[in-house]
């Protein structure tokens, strides 16, 4: 199936370049240039998941003392990151999903070091790992010769582990949000490089601490044409969800259909699967793994065309020209059309409703 | 080789609207031609006249086997005229020909042929009058034009001076094809039927061009690929031979025209 649907993928990324560089190349709003940007780092993910078939990485990012550890450790299933109120590690930790019959032990943990050389050690239980992860991961214990540890594991209570996902706790940057006045731009950049291979974001600020002036900067230069989940963690700490979200628009600039309140340590604490989802984090769970659909040729191909329509239909309200040639759309149209077929069947009417809607664009 | 060469050159000139692609099909074209001059059995020689020819020429090539546009990665800096032989070789007698390609900004060519009120932008009068001259010189002349561009609807700039163009020519009695490019952009669409939305397009071009027997040669110097950007750019170790559609089609149409329609004498066309 992904060979028939492979061409309208290409042909809607070609097209939406087209627009892109239209839209750079004249007086385009930037919301809509940054609509394209967007779109284009999708396709282009989509693309190349495509052709080399690897797991979906999902990275989490953002200032110390967000709740990263526990909302990540709940996204695992398993407490395997210290929950300090210190930040300790400067190393990228990735949880990557092995059957049991490919591992010596339920946990098995990787030690990278900069000289690629690599420690490995088997352990039983979430603690050991934990203990391994804080012994390698910290600074103080010379965490920065650790370039990344990888945890292997079966990890069955994850949703998204099981949907061939890899979590990636990217600290490392934390420095960078720290103070604006020194030059962090070395571990910026590292950060930033992290993301260019991830393909779901989830970036994380406080409910209770918005309004950092170092935090609304970095999410502007480097976060927002990620288009991330915008995790406010601590939700429990403010009752007000809708001030709380006026607020995250009005100081950072989120987009409101991206912003997810969320307070980990309430998940952490549930007994009933009441208290869990009062925590926000199930729903946030079952965007993510939306999200990672999309990332198929066969979903992302009606959710991006559904994306790119809605920029032009946008266009021509706001007298605006981004339409890309003729052909490019045609050819959209026509593969597009072929595929429909071959995907099921509430899927192929939204897919048709939209082709509908891009045909009007075409003579 | 014939017995002797016919010392008068036939001149082919290369014409078109800005970014048509014109550079790029003239330089893949003649790299063509040079490697085929190569192979055994062949009647065809093509060299650069000059060093400036050669060197930017592959210029081109290089930088499209590095998959980058030349306007990207600067070959089309240099200015002037681009100048190849080819040569002919007949049982009886060899006949040369000159190939040229004017790397005028491109925004001339709307100066010299389309209809002044239309211009977006300033032009150098100098290169318009070279320009004019050049094609009063020519015994064939090739107008390239973007079938990309072309489909989509040109802008009232290149059709104004499209038509003007074929009006020019048509008074000159000169030789004219039309060249469209990026034949591969249309790849899995009904070709034909392409052609005719475009003379639905642009009647009076297509109607003038029908007048004077001017045929349509549909290529593509380079068959693109899409990279992980989603821009269309040369394929990887880019190869004129197996990575083009139809480079040759044009000029070789040129070489078969009848000996009375190619003289170099001022009596040109007269079988037109």
């Amino acid at each position: 199936m992904s060979g028939n649907t492979s061409k309208p993928i290409e042909f809607l990324h070609v097209a939406v370049r087209r627009s892109f560089e239209k839209a750079t190349s004249s007086n385009t709003p930037q919301g809509v240039r940054d609509n394209l940007d967007i779109l284009l780092r999708k396709l282009g993910q989509i693309r190349a998941l495509e052709d080399r078939a690897s797991p979906r990485r999902i990275g989490v990012f953002g200032p110390p003392n967000r709740g990263k550890s526990t909302l990540l450790n709940e996204l695992l299933g398993a407490a395997i990151l210290t929950t300090s109120p210190i930040p300790m590690t400067r190393t990228v930790i990735e949880a990557h999903r092995a059957d049991l019959s490919s591992l010596n032990s339920e946990w098995q943990v990787e030690v990278i070091h900069d000289d690629d050389f690599i420690n490995t050690f088997n352990h039983n239980t979430p603690e050991e790992v934990a203990a391994t992860i804080q012994q390698y991961g910290s600074h103080r214990s010379g965490g920065a010769e650790v370039r990344r540890i990888i945890v292997r594991s079966p990890f069955n209570k994850s949703k998204l582990m099981e949907r061939n996902g890899i979590l990636i706790d990217t600290p490392g940057a934390e420095v960078a949000f720290e103070d604006l006045e020194q030059d962090h731009s070395e571990d910026t950049r590292r950060a930033v490089g992290m993301l260019k291979d991830v393909h779901v974001v989830l970036f994380c600020v406080r409910a209770d601490q918005i309004g950092s002036e170092s935090e609304r900067a970095f999410y502007q230069d480097h976060m927002r044409l990620l288009d991330p989940f915008n995790i406010v963690n601590f939700k429990d700490t403010n009752s007000d969800d809708v001030a709380v979200i006026r607020d995250t628009v009005k100081h950072y600039g989120f987009k409101r259909d991206r912003i997810y309140l969320v307070s980990s340590r309430d998940a952490q604490k549930a007994k009933s699967t009441e208290e869990k989802d009062a925590s926000g984090l199930p729903r946030l769970e079952e965007a993510i793994v939306q999200e990672l659909a999309r990332l198929t040729p066969r979903d992302g191909l009606l959710c991006c065309t559904e994306e790119f329509v809605s920029v032009l239909e946008n266009q021509v309200f706001a007298g605006i020209d981004v339409l890309p040639e003729q052909i490019h759309l045609k050819k959209v149209l026509n593969t597009a059309y072929r595929s429909a077929g071959l995907i099921s069947e509430p899927t192929e009417r939204r897919l048709e409703n939209v082709l509908e809607r891009l045909r009007r664009f075409v003579r | 080789m014939g017995l002797v060469t016919i010392p008068r050159q036939q001149s082919i000139l290369f014409i078109g609207p800005p970014r048509a692609g014109k550079t790029v099909f003239f330089s893949t074209m003649v790299d063509r031609l040079i490697r085929q001059s190569m192979q055994d059995g062949t009647p065809l020689n093509c060299v650069p006249e000059g060093r400036h020819s050669h060197q930017f020429v592959q210029g081109v090539i290089k930088s499209l086997e590095r998959q980058v546009w030349p306007k990207e990665g600067g070959a089309t800096d240099a200015d002037g005229k681009l100048v190849y032989s080819l040569t002919h070789k007949g049982v009886l007698y060899d006949t040369k020909y000159q190939l040229s390609c004017l790397d005028y900004a491109g925004e001339t060519f709307n100066a010299a042929f389309g209809d002044p009120d239309l211009l977006e932008s300033e032009v150098d009068d100098e290169q318009v009058e070279e320009l004019k001259k050049q094609v009063n010189a020519a015994n064939v002349v090739f107008i390239v034009v973007d079938a990309v561009r072309l489909h989509d609807g040109a802008s009232a700039e290149i059709e104004s001076s499209l038509f003007g163009v074929v009006e020019v020519l048509k008074k000159l009695k000169i030789w004219t094809a039309l060249v469209l490019t990026q034949k591969d952009e249309f790849e899995g669409e009904d070709y034909e039927e392409v052609v005719r939305q475009l003379k639905d397009l642009y009647p009076s071009f297509f109607a003038a061009l029908k007048e004077m027997r001017a045929p349509t040669h549909w290529i593509s110097s380079v068959k693109a690929v899409t990279d992980n950007q989603g821009r269309r750019v040369p394929p990887k170790n880019y190869k004129t031979e197996s990575d083009s559609i139809a480079l040759l089609e044009p000029v070789v149409w040129a070489l078969s025209l009848p000996d009375s329609c190619k003289d170099a004498d001022g009596s040109k066309g007269t079988t037109q």
